[in-house]
């Protein structure tokens, strides 16, 4: 058993050198994933270091100091090729656009990460029709992200960033391309599928709306964490012992997963039931949208 | 203000970049590639004109001239293309801030044929000493029994300025076809849908053409003479660049559905997604080995002791040669060019995980796929049809050996230019947008 949980300890980061570096990360620590698996909203206005702590934390930038620490690993101290690596096969990405590559269609697009872990294609391409059409996209495998609305594209994306059974999700404005309406349910349908799935999610918005559908939100002000309020009593589960690990048996989306189906719904936080007032909470939002697109 | 006063001002602020050096170096390129095969013609006319050759061949070898001229005139427009794209890649974000600044769409289109100009302007230049500094060594090359001397291969002026003229047209040409096709609104560019198919009507037009030239040339059921055969064998190549792009289409098809290997996916749907231009950046040397292959066999037809064949030869493979250097220039920098394209896409396969190697080698498999099949199908179109003439050329086989080390030598140094791309790979794939 492998556990979720990703620590981060006094991270500093400093773009440019000289007179002209610009402190983007100052002194951060924090951990995702501590009781279980979680949606963490980063706030700040612009320029206050959100990308850049999630690109810390996803491994995708090595800090200037500071530790990140993932299943007995440091991210900081590994090279770079290892923490390419580590991304394809622990954690999932979705971004606000231009992630999807145009050439491919929607299930080669799914099916790339598992192929690219050396997976064959044929079972790559298996578990990614799985995965699509769970996600109400079974009518569309074919297509390319350039015949996709902006919605379905995300809904490919996260299908993407699910497939590799990863423990983290990181999301980047993951609905700042969209419309109220569509951008609520793409988030409903990240949260719930992502912790259905046994993962935390991690995603950076502006959009203070996005963030209460999280259970917990951190943030940020000049490179320093300002505050990390966490929905308690409410409905997140705030402990979740047996979570805190990674399930032994989760499908590809989880959406099978008994503890998931069932922890959701029993602990609606004040994000989620704020989320349901207009799309239903994450899970039954997720089914109803998928419901509602065929 | 004017768009050239905004134009100068940017510039200055900006100072020149990698992609402007790669497009000057294109249009240097394209500039001497030009001017050398002008070069050519022009010794070939001045030899006609002073009677030092005999006046039938000297008419005949001048017309072969122009032909190999026009061979490579695809790959000069599709190497200025290249130039254009790199010119104006990475302005679209500069331009839709520009459009949302309040410049009308006029204004920014301006801006960005300027910038294809003044890279084009600065590349001519270059490309015309490029060219002064090879003719001695083109000079060196023996045609019609002699060498050529460098003034009979220094056109006159206004050659070398009606080329340049040339060039600039085909830059200036070129940047409003590229901005024609990407409308740069305030909000940035349109996202790509798929590409239209290419109709299988290119087949009957080849397959006629293959008709014609067996029936009239091999097997002489009507006796037209040597220009018409030349000219249907004219024909037939130009046919084959109709055919080339729907091969390329369909292998590409083949090796999608069958890849196991993601970066052989990823080049096979890149290329699947514009044949067309896949078959741009090799059609020009798969011309040049298909036309080498039938001049190669002329030395075999006329036993290896006529000078007419001997320079038929000598031309086949000194036009696969610039044909080579101009499809390894424009692989390199179309491929340079097609990575600044596709900087999120690299961007964003890097952040999900995607190793360096494997976005490289897409790159290489991007160039490789399309130059075997055109290239490849190419030398095996050739060879079918001398095929005939196979006791002929088998006794003297000097020109077609020649033919075909020129034919892997053009392969092998378009694959190596296309390596100038991959240090782009990592460069883009790498950079983040500040935080």
């Amino acid at each position: 058993m492998q556990t979720n949980r990703l620590d981060a300890q006094r991270l500093t980061h400093t773009y440019g050198e000289g007179n002209s570096a610009a402190p983007a990360l100052a002194d951060v620590s924090l951990t995702i994933g501590a009781d279980g698996p979680e949606a963490v909203a980063i706030m700040g206005p612009s320029g206050s270091g959100k990308s850049t702590l999630l690109h810390v934390l996803a491994g995708i930038i090595a800090p200037a100091d500071g530790r990140i620490v993932w299943r007995g690993r440091d991210l900081a101290t590994m090279r770079d090729g290892e923490r390419t690596r580590l991304r394809r096969s622990d954690f999932g990405f979705v971004f606000q656009s231009g992630q999807l590559l145009p050439e491919l269609p929607a299930i080669e697009n799914v099916a790339l990460p598992l192929m690219l872990g050396g997976g064959s294609r044929s079972a790559a391409e298996a578990q990614a029709g799985t995965l699509l059409h769970r996600l109400g996209l079974g009518g569309m495998l074919a297509r390319r992200p350039g015949e996709l609305s902006g919605g379905q594209a995300q809904r490919v994306a996260i299908a993407r960033a699910l497939v590799g059974q990863p423990g983290i999700v990181f999301a980047d404005e993951p609905t700042g391309a969209l419309d109220r309406s569509t951008g609520d349910a793409v988030m409903s349908l990240l949260i719930g599928a992502t912790l259905g799935h046994g993962a935390s999610l991690v995603v950076v918005t502006h959009d203070p709306e996005v963030a209460a559908m999280c259970s917990r939100v951190v943030r940020l002000q000049d490179g320093r964490i300002v505050s990390d309020e966490r929905a308690a009593g409410e409905g997140w589960p705030q402990t979740t012992p047996a979570g805190a690990e990674r399930p032994a048996a989760t499908t590809p989306l989880g959406m099978g997963v008994p503890a998931a189906q069932a922890a959701l719904p029993q602990h609606p936080s004040y994000g989620a039931a704020r989320a349901e007032q207009r799309v239903g909470n994450p899970m039954t939002a997720q089914q109803g949208w998928i419901e509602a697109s065929r | 203000m004017t768009a050239l006063r905004l134009w100068a001002r940017l510039a200055r602020a900006t100072g020149p970049r990698a992609t402007d050096v790669l497009s000057a170096i294109a249009f240097a390129f394209a500039t001497a590639a030009l001017l050398a095969v002008l070069g050519g013609v022009n010794a070939f006319r001045m030899r006609l004109e002073s009677g030092a050759v005999d006046r039938f061949d000297g008419e005949f070898v001048l017309t072969l001239a122009f032909v190999a001229a026009a061979l490579l005139l695809p790959a000069v427009w599709t190497l200025a293309q290249a130039a254009v794209r790199l010119a104006i890649a990475r302005r679209d974000d500069r331009l839709a801030a520009l459009r949302l600044a309040g410049a009308t769409r006029g204004q920014v289109s301006a801006m960005a044929v300027l910038d294809a100009l003044a890279q084009a302007v600065v590349g001519v230049a270059i490309g015309a000493l490029l060219a002064l500094a090879v003719t001695p060594l083109i000079a060196r090359i023996e045609f019609q029994g002699m060498p050529f001397t460098v003034a009979e291969l220094l056109p006159p002026a206004w050659v070398w300025l009606a080329a340049a003229g040339a060039v600039l047209a085909v830059a200036l040409g070129a940047a409003l076809a590229s901005l024609r096709r990407v409308h740069v609104t305030p909000l940035g560019v349109a996202q790509r849908v798929r590409g239209k198919r290419l109709s299988l009507w290119r087949i009957l037009v080849f397959v006629a053409a293959a008709a014609a030239y067996v029936a009239i040339v091999v097997y002489d059921v009507v006796d037209l003479g040597i220009a018409f055969s030349i000219a249907l064998i004219a024909v037939f190549v130009l046919a084959y660049t109709f055919l080339g792009p729907l091969i390329i289409q369909g292998v590409a098809w083949l090796v999608a559905k069958g890849a196991r290997r993601p970066a052989t996916l990823l080049a096979a749907r890149r290329v699947l997604d514009d044949p067309r231009g896949a078959f741009n950046i090799v059609g020009a040397m798969a011309i040049a080995v298909l036309a080498g292959g039938f001049a190669s066999l002329a030395p075999a037809t006329a036993g290896g002791a006529d000078q007419m064949s001997t320079d038929m030869a000598t031309g086949a493979a000194l036009t696969i040669a610039i044909a080579g250097v101009l499809g390894a220039v424009l692989a390199g920098i179309a491929q340079s060019a097609k990575v600044l394209d596709q900087r999120r896409e690299h961007r964003a396969m890097h952040r999900m995980g995607v190793e360096l190697p494997v976005m490289r080698a897409a790159i290489v498999r991007q160039v490789a796929l399309p130059l075997l099949v055109a290239v490849g199908g190419a030398a095996a179109a050739a060879l079918l049809l001398i095929l005939p003439t196979f006791l002929w050329w088998i006794q003297t086989p000097g020109s077609i050996v020649m033919w075909a080390l020129m034919a892997v030598g053009a392969v092998g140094l378009t694959l190596a230019a296309t390596a100038c791309a991959l240090p782009l790979v990592r460069r883009v794939a790498t950079e983040l947008a500040a935080a």
